[in-house]
């Protein structure tokens, strides 16, 4: 297989990272809103020609250290100066941004077994099949006797103010919506490699060594976890997040870095990571818009 | 003599967002304004309407954004020697949230 190069706004292949800039130049050049925006919040919002976007994107693209360029990224992103707004809050969350919390996730959740599902039903790495399905069971069914994260998810949002019902019967925000479309998409259409590599580095988000990382915030300010502040449902749920998904995340690093040099892969398995992205930016404004939409209802 | 109707915005490039990719045009307030794509033209409409709603002006002269997607966008505008500041955030070019400051 050669390598190819995928689009982070509508996943077609290109052959080349120039020919992927011509494609970007010219989808922007016709006024394509999700080009165009992908272009000014991922590279630049001054127009470029293909040879200067191709330049901007290699330097994008470049590593030394494939996982660390994953981390890098993400952490730029949403730890970054200033950090993502949903971060910001949740330094010190309102039971208003719990809730939506909860309810957003619910949705991502349903959507994140699914992706795992498909992981597992395209790979035939044993070792890959295992983690997904040690992930599913944790996330969804329960492992070892324990609770999911799910149920934990419910049980933060009951302790906010919203009953199990009101979560299970939601409907997702247009922004979850449109972001779980592409989850979506990816993990009907491509290789279970490329799925990994979209999905997993989200669970950096919760890691505990984002600051050590560069961040300038952890996910929360660990002081939220014991001194009252949230319920204390909230904070079990916090706390499964931050213990359990930082080996989650350098697992699924360790695996796409390997597999993605086998396969040829490299530079497919990070552009989609660069569209995942995006769509979780919008994911996480969703979990805010539904904190403001409960004001004063809980 | 006719008088020339010319609405002032901040940005050299798109009149609500500054990138200079894409290449939409949309006549507002009698001038024609670019707009790097229809999203952004949308809400630069809804937005003027908006603030002549609010102010019950009959025309824009000028307007001064500040702000990105999503943060919001702060912003002052002016009819004659009248003057206001707001702030607006936008969903796919509707208007989601407007405060007059
Ligand atoms: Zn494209
Ligand atoms: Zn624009």
């Amino acid at each position: 297989m050669n390598p190819v190069s995928l689009c982070p706004v509508c996943l077609i292949s290109e052959p080349s990272l120039k020919e992927l800039s011509a494609h970007l130049v010219e989808r922007a050049g016709q006024s394509d809103p999700g080009h165009i925006m992908w272009l000014n919040r991922n590279v630049t919002s001054k127009k470029l020609d293909t040879d200067g976007l191709s330049s901007k994107f290699s330097e994008i693209m470049r590593y030394s250290d494939l996982k660390r360029w994953f981390v890098d990224i993400f952490v730029r992103r949403f730890f970054g100066e200033p950090a993502h707004r949903f971060i910001r809050l949740m330094q010190k969350p309102t039971k208003e941004l719990l809730a939506g919390y909860a309810i957003e996730h619910h949705h991502f959740l349903k959507q994140w077994v699914k992706s795992c599902a498909y992981i597992l039903a395209k790979t035939d790495s044993e070792e890959v099949a295992q983690y997904e399905m040690e992930n599913m069971s944790t996330e969804y069914f329960g492992w070892n006797g324990l609770p999911s994260h799910h149920e934990y998810l419910l049980q933060m949002g009951e302790a906010a103010g919203i009953s199990r019902e009101q979560i299970l019967n939601s409907k997702p925000l247009g922004k979850t919506e449109d972001s779980i479309a592409l989850w979506r998409k990816i993990a009907r259409e491509s290789h279970w490699l490329l799925i990994l590599s979209a999905m997993h580095p989200l669970e950096l988000i919760a890691n505990k060594r984002i600051r050590k990382y560069g961040g300038t915030y952890g996910y929360f300010d660990p002081s939220i976890l014991s001194d009252g502040s949230i319920p204390e449902a909230a904070a079990r749920f916090l706390y499964q997040g931050y213990s359990a998904d930082q080996s989650h995340s350098e697992d699924a690093l360790e695996f796409i870095s390997r597999y993605s040099q086998e396969l040829d892969m490299v530079e497919e398995c990070q552009e989609i990571f660069l569209a995942s992205v995006d769509a979780f930016d919008l994911y996480l404004l969703a979990r805010i818009e539904r904190g403001d939409l409960l004001k004063g209802k809980l | 003599m006719r008088e020339v109707i010319c609405l002032k915005v901040n940005y050299e490039g798109c009149a609500l967002c500054d990138a200079t990719w894409g290449s939409y045009y949309r006549t507002l307030e009698g001038s024609k304004l670019f707009f790097c794509c229809s999203i952004c033209a949308d809400a630069f409409e809804n937005m003027i309407r908006r603030v002549r709603e609010e102010k019950a002006w009959n025309r824009v002269d000028a307007v001064e954004i500040s702000g990105n997607y999503s943060m919001g966008r702060t912003c002052s505008a002016t009819s004659g020697s009248d003057e206001v500041r707001y702030f607006f955030k936008h969903e796919n070019g509707t208007i989601t949230e407007f405060k007059i400051l």
